[in-house]
């Protein structure tokens, strides 16, 4: 081995590339001194010295890193390590519109004589996640390999990297950017948290429709990265959860249309950067550890605001606890119903409402003051939204989430989560014993009772210790949670977690026996009025105006044009596909997405991931093409149908309000079965 | 006069052009000139003062104000000046009289050069109140490790409020921690004074004295420092307990009534393990999860416990932490914890046993577990390694050290291992970490070695020691610390106490060296290395096997006395391990004489290699086979 001379005319060119595309990293690498040497082996490849040891002849047996990167070629030829593979949507994931397509593709697909194989038959990936540059050996011999539209690079130790300028191709690879920055990206972390959240935010950003046979590789072995790499494995779901879909986008958005056009009784809620509330908040969630905490609620109902979320607005009055904010999410009438069925019992008068813009038309009635956020990433959004700071941005997946991100949003810098378990201790035992999902057997007193049907099948780690039991729902809101924490770090907030549920990074773990929360200098009461009053009264946002100003179906008729363009240009590769038609669904990348992007590409997205996943298993081989022309004609079909669709929506969005039957149609919408409104 | 006159205007000029530049230093240098021109000069005083409040030091800035004021009190920028500054550390009354002033006063001649065009006037000046932020820094400081930091925050809280009793004893930690005893002396005794009836100075006061090598003082004040103790559940006082191990024979019956008093009195009764079910998790409470001395027999040992949690206590995070992290099964931040919510997680868990680390200051912690589930809580090691830790239900014990834990736990408490402990050296790489050739053959001479922890180095140890260079004319013994500077306090006692024994002449200090992980220049020339007594090397024992230095020491009456005994045994070099002050100068003088010393140096890297202390799966088979069979026995 000579030690090589680290000035050289590639390390050069790299430098100038990195200095171009990913300029933090130069400036990085430029000043860096190694701790370890780049060494040349007889057969001119490199090793990374350290102390006598080697990066890849660990063994001294003169073994080297292009030899390494082989044999994990040929490894992975015949074996599915490394290889996240998608499970098919079932009929219950899917939306009306892609289920009827996916259904005639794979009907017309066996008539034909296709059956489809367990795993792809091919090694391409969309995406290829490298754990570890190393000197690039493992990436080249990848890249051929599996050849890949995203990559993402993670590595650990900025020696390798360093040393690389000198042995990899990195003005070749660096110059995809050019053409679209997710192509490449490259992350230098120590830490295997950041790293996976990182790779799956990479994939999530990049395509999430492509998860499918997704290539993680080691270039060498590192107990951080293995870790990074079980935990994206493990996580890799939540690359393409909440996606949404068409009928449920156009039902928020006549929710939407009720709640703002219509109405003029609300205020707009409005991030409150650089006030302190004043007092401490309760997040107030109905998991079933709410049970051990309502007595710590109750005694502490006036030094803290309260604000329940969702359904613990009946654990909660139930034990005579009125909150001050009751959070409502979700679009649809079964929230709503819970809460017309309690307000039969109970009096809601005192507390303020603070639901999404697309909550259900008749929440707002129940209540005595009204505010309203913008739900970010939804058609509605984009139509309504008059700016980031009235929106929430981790809204989402559940009502939970939604209520820490308000009090975030609010000021509040002391933060108690009571009841927001999302799991249980028990698979079997979901939800306080006070909430509405166990009124069952007591409606004489209270008919609020709802069913639960999710299932805890996932077992995560408790914010006390132990198991906790989750699904991947809940899992995807504690997501939400740490994120909307972490982003909101600068405030100097605080976040405690008293629930027995699952851990949440950067909620610190508080029995709540042993909180003290100091009386308050003046009333509660007017401190919370104030905090409503900083919200702006609806008047001030035109929302009428822009409604009607504005050519919502013909922007959707020009996108539509610009998809089925996609489809009719055929690409021989299942993944050309899926990049072309994520490049036109995903133009966050350098401009937020219009209207119509976010309406159509949720029902679009999952439709897509279904094409990929069967036209990659397609058996015989030869039928691939065939399958894959019938699968391009029906997504085409498919956003012809949601133009239909779409139309019909426009035409009768004010007699859908008023007309059940037209309402269930929006949801149950074929071409052949265009409702009347008369029906 | 006129001359002169121009002239201090220039310079003001010039200070306020450094100032707008950036460049403080520069401007304070350009102060300093004038001054030295005319010591009086009050607008120099004054413009030092601006530039120190710039540079984050207020109570400077007051200091250099103060004294222009006092030098010129009939210019109004002065008190103008004095009234800011008061306002941004609080002190609201003396902003008062200062802007008061100010406004009675005529102004300055050259008033424009020397209050800057935005400082706050008058009544404007209450717009900036503010409170000192130095004693926060200082304490986030410390607890990063980063000691220079703190010492210089604290220091400057403490020239804005020089009585304040915490800056103090943080500022004297800090000055411990980097090894300067003598200056952290100095300052607690200045914050005993300040608050005599308050333990936490005189603890800390004890635990210098014991690093300075005054064991009888030392005693007396964590003696002090426990009954100052009123809270049951303080640490403090627990971690005065961890000192007490450190005492000499003499004092050591006195420091273990000390802790039986003080647990009588206020440690609460901890309820009764429980087993619920064989649970093969073991947790791991830990306080100093960084690099520290714990860090080389605890790494090879999480190697392989597969199903370990980490409890981590402490907020400083370093590559050590990062490493537990990345190689525990699950890792568990507790730093900010309260003890129900750490009681309740670890409950929780419900591991089958808890081995609990714990040794340092203020972030050990002793879970009482209020709940349904108690897990057996289990003692193992620490610097020193305390008889009894506070909640302690079974220990990790070996041979060597079973005479103390019979003493102390019940037989069935005892869960005794083939070796106490395993071992990995830090390598970092570096050319002197190879084995050196044999001083004794170089000089003609034997030279032993010892380290110059005054914690260590009793009256009984230093009589040893003499006793040993008696028997071995000729020989001289090195004593080595981790810088090779001696503090003058340190370098005179140790004088002291040799003489008392006449061999002071035949002692050398080791001179200053490049300091290194290992204090490798120390063990690269010494032929032998003489362990201590009653309290034992550690890391320092197996470091020098590793460096081919052979290891004489004397099991001790403590559990902190074993552990050299407990390497020896492990490393297969029982024979070195003596059980009185007879056989270890026997031994040393048999080391010293032995013709094939250089072939023991040169053999003893592969022979610690190949032996029990470094095998670390050897060591975690032998521990689970033990555990299991504990937990399969209900207690």
């Amino acid at each position: 081995m000579t030690v090589v001379a680290v000035e050289s005319d590639m390390r050069a060119e790299n430098m100038a590339a990195f200095e171009r595309f990913l300029p933090a990293y130069a400036e990085l690498l430029r000043e860096y001194v190694p701790q370890t040497r780049l060494v040349e082996n007889l057969d001119g490849s490199c090793d990374v010295e350290f102390r006598g040891q080697c990066l890849y002849d660990t063994a001294g047996d003169g073994t080297t890193g292009p030899d390494l990167a082989r044999r994990m070629i040929d490894e992975l030829k015949t074996s599915p390590r490394g290889r996240i593979f998608a499970t098919p949507f079932g009929s219950s994931s899917l939306d009306q519109t892609t289920s009827v397509y996916i259904t005639q593709l794979l009907k017309q697909g066996v008539d034909d004589g296709v059956t489809f194989l367990r795993v792809p038959n091919g090694h391409e990936a969309y995406h290829l996640i490298v754990m570890g540059m190393g000197l690039g050996y493992h990436l080249a011999e990848a890249l051929k390999f599996c050849e890949p539209f995203s990559i993402c690079i993670v590595e650990p130790n900025l020696d390798f990297l360093y040393h690389s300028l000198s042995t990899f191709d990195w003005v070749s690879l660096l110059e995809r950017r050019k053409e679209w920055p997710w192509s490449v990206s490259l992350l230098q972390s120590d830490n295997a948290a950041e790293m996976s959240e990182r790779m799956r935010g990479h994939c999530r950003n990049a395509n999430p429709s492509a998860v499918d046979s997704t290539l993680t590789i080691a270039s060498y072995p590192n107990d951080i990265m293995s870790a990074a790499q079980k935990t994206f494995a493990k996580d890799a779901h939540l690359i393409h959860s909440g996606l949404g879909f068409f009928s449920d986008e156009l039902e928020m958005v006549r929710a939407s249309y009720f709640n703002l056009v219509a109405a003029d009784n609300f205020r707009v809620f409005k991030h409150s950067p650089g006030t302190r509330a004043g007092l401490p908040a309760f997040i107030v969630g109905s998991g079933p550890s709410l049970d051990q905490d309502i007595e710590f609620v109750k005694a502490n109902q006036d030094r803290a605001v309260i604000i329940s979320c969702g359904s613990a607005l009946g654990a909660l009055m139930t034990n005579g606890i009125r909150p001050d904010f009751q959070v409502q999410l979700e679009n649809g009438e079964a929230a709503r119903d819970m809460l017309v069925s309690m307000a039969k019992k109970y009096d809601y008068s005192g507390i303020c409402l603070i639901g999404s813009n697309t909550v259900s038309p008749q929440t707002r009635a129940l209540f005595g003051e009204g505010v309203y956020f913008m739900r970010q990433a939804l058609t509605s959004y984009a139509m309504f939204s008059p700016g980031v700071e009235y929106s929430l941005s981790n809204a989402g997946p559940t009502v939970t989430n939604t209520g820490l991100e308000i009090a975030l949003r609010s000021g509040f810098t002391e933060i108690y989560l009571l009841g927001c378990d999302l799991g249980a201790r028990s698979p079997d035992h979901h939800h306080s014993r006070f909430s509405p999902y166990h009124m069952a057997n007591r409606t004489a007193e209270y008919d609020a009772a709802v069913t639960f049907i999710q299932k805890f099948p996932v077992r995560e780690l408790g914010n006390f210790g132990g198991i906790v039991f989750t699904n991947e729902i809940m899992t995807w809101s504690r997501q939400s949670m740490e994120e909307c924490i972490r982003g909101n770090a600068a405030t100097g907030a605080r976040v405690f977690n008293c629930s027995d549920g699952l851990r949440i990074k950067g909620a610190r773990p508080q029995v709540a026996d042993g909180i003290r929360i100091a009386a308050l200098q003046r009333p509660k009461a007017e401190i919370v009025a104030e905090l409503i009053e900083r919200w702006p009264e609806a008047s001030a946002f035109g929302f009428n105006e822009k409604w009607h100003a504005t050519d919502w179906r013909g922007a959707m008729r020009r996108y539509a044009d610009q998809l089925i363009e996609v489809c009719e240009s055929n690409p021989d590769r299942s993944h050309a596909f899926l990049h072309q038609m994520g490049l036109l669904m995903i133009p966050d990348h350098y401009r937020p997405a219009h209207f119509e992007e976010y309406c159509l590409r949720g029902t679009l997205f999952m439709a897509v991931i279904a094409t990929d996943y069967y036209c990659r298993r397609v058996h015989p081989p030869e039928k691939r093409g065939m399958f894959q022309q019938l699968a391009y004609a029906g997504i085409a079909e498919t956003i012809q149908t949601m133009l239909d669709q779409a139309d019909w929506f426009f035409d009768h969005i004010d007699e859908i309000h008023t007309n059940v039957a037209l309402k269930d149609a929006l949801v149950s919408w074929t071409p052949d079965k265009i409702p009347s409104p008369t029906v | 006069m006129d001359a002169r006159q121009d002239s201090l205007t220039d310079s003001l000029k010039e200070i306020n052009r450094r100032v707008a530049d950036g460049d403080l230093k520069g401007a304070m240098d350009h102060c300093s000139l004038l001054l030295r021109d005319d010591p009086q000069c009050a607008p120099a005083l004054h413009m030092m003062g601006l530039v120190a409040a710039r540079m984050g030091d207020q109570g400077l800035a007051l200091s250099f104000v103060e004294r222009a004021h006092q030098i010129e009190p009939d210019w109004r920028e002065y008190p103008a000046m004095l009234a800011y500054l008061s306002a941004s550390i609080g002190r609201i009354t003396d902003a008062l009289y200062y802007a008061k002033l100010a406004t009675v006063l005529a102004p300055h001649p050259e008033s424009e050069l020397l209050i800057p065009a935005n400082l706050p006037m008058g009544r404007d000046v209450f717009d900036n109140v503010e409170l000192s932020t130095h004693w926060l820094l200082a304490e986030a400081a410390f607890h990063a490790g980063r000691y220079a930091e703190a010492i210089q925050e604290a220091e400057s809280e403490l020239r804005i409020n020089p009585q304040q009793y915490n800056s103090l004893v943080l500022l004297a930690r800090s000055h411990q921690a980097l090894g300067h005893h003598d200056i952290a002396r100095g300052h607690l005794l200045a914050a005993t004074g300040l608050q005599p009836n308050t333990a936490a100075a005189v603890r800390w006061l004890g635990d210098v004295l014991l690093s300075l090598g005054e064991h009888d003082q030392a005693l007396v004040n964590h003696r002090t420092s426990l009954a100052l103790e009123s809270d049951s559940d303080s640490i403090i006082a627990a971690h005065a307990l961890f000192q007490l191990p450190w005492q000499t024979s003499a004092n050591y019956s006195a420091s273990r009534e000390a802790a039986t008093e003080w647990r009588d009195r206020a440690a609460p009764p901890r309820r009764r393990a429980t087993f619920h079910e064989v649970n093969p998790i073991i947790g791991i409470l830990w306080d100093q999860c960084h690099s520290g001395p714990l860090v080389d027999f605890f790494l090879p040992v999480l190697d392989h416990f597969k199903t370990a949690i980490v409890y981590r206590l402490n907020r400083r995070t370093d590559a050590t932490t990062e490493l537990v992290r990345s190689k525990a099964m699950r890792f568990q931040d507790c730093a900010d914890l309260d003890a129900a919510t750490l009681d309740r997680i670890i409950a929780g868990d419900a591991p089958g046993m808890l081995i609990n680390l714990c040794n340092s200051a203020e972030e050990a912690r002793f879970p009482q577990f209020g709940g349904d589930f108690v897990p057996p809580i289990v003692q193992w090691l620490g610097v020193p390694a305390p008889d009894r830790l506070p909640g302690a239900d079974m220990v990790i014990g070996s041979a060597a050290t079973a005479a103390v834990d019979r003493i102390l736990f019940d037989a069935d408490k005892v869960i005794a291992l083939p070796q106490l402990l395993t071992w990995r050296f830090p390598a970092t790489g570096v050319e002197a970490e190879t084995v050196k050739p044999l001083p004794r053959d170089l000089s003609g001479q034997v030279t032993f070695g010892a380290i110059g922890d005054m914690r260590r180095i009793t009256a009984e140890t230093v009589a040893l020691w003499a006793s040993v260079l008696r028997a071995v004319p000729d020989a001289s013994i090195l004593i080595g610390n981790a810088s090779g500077a001696w503090p003058q306090p340190i370098a005179e006692r140790l004088g002291q106490m040799f003489a008392n024994f006449g061999v002071v002449n035949r002692v050398r200090l080791q001179g200053p060296h490049e300091p290194t992980t290992v204090n490798l220049d120390l063990f690269g020339r010494i032929d032998v290395l003489l362990d201590t007594t009653p309290v034992t090397g550690m890391n320092d024992v197996a470091e020098a096997l590793w460096m081919g230095v052979p290891v004489v020491t004397l099991r001790g009456d403590r559990r902190a006395g074993c552990i050299g005994a407990a390497i020896l045994d492990a490393a297969g070099r029982g024979d070195w391990v003596a059980a009185t002050g007879e056989d270890y100068v026997a031994i040393a003088a048999r080391l010293a004489a032995a013709a094939d010393l250089d072939a023991i140096r040169a053999g003893l890297r592969d022979s610690v290699s190949a032996s029990a202390l470094c095998d670390a799966k050897g060591f975690v088979d032998a521990f689970g086979a033990a555990l299991m069979s504990r937990l399969l026995v209900p207690s």
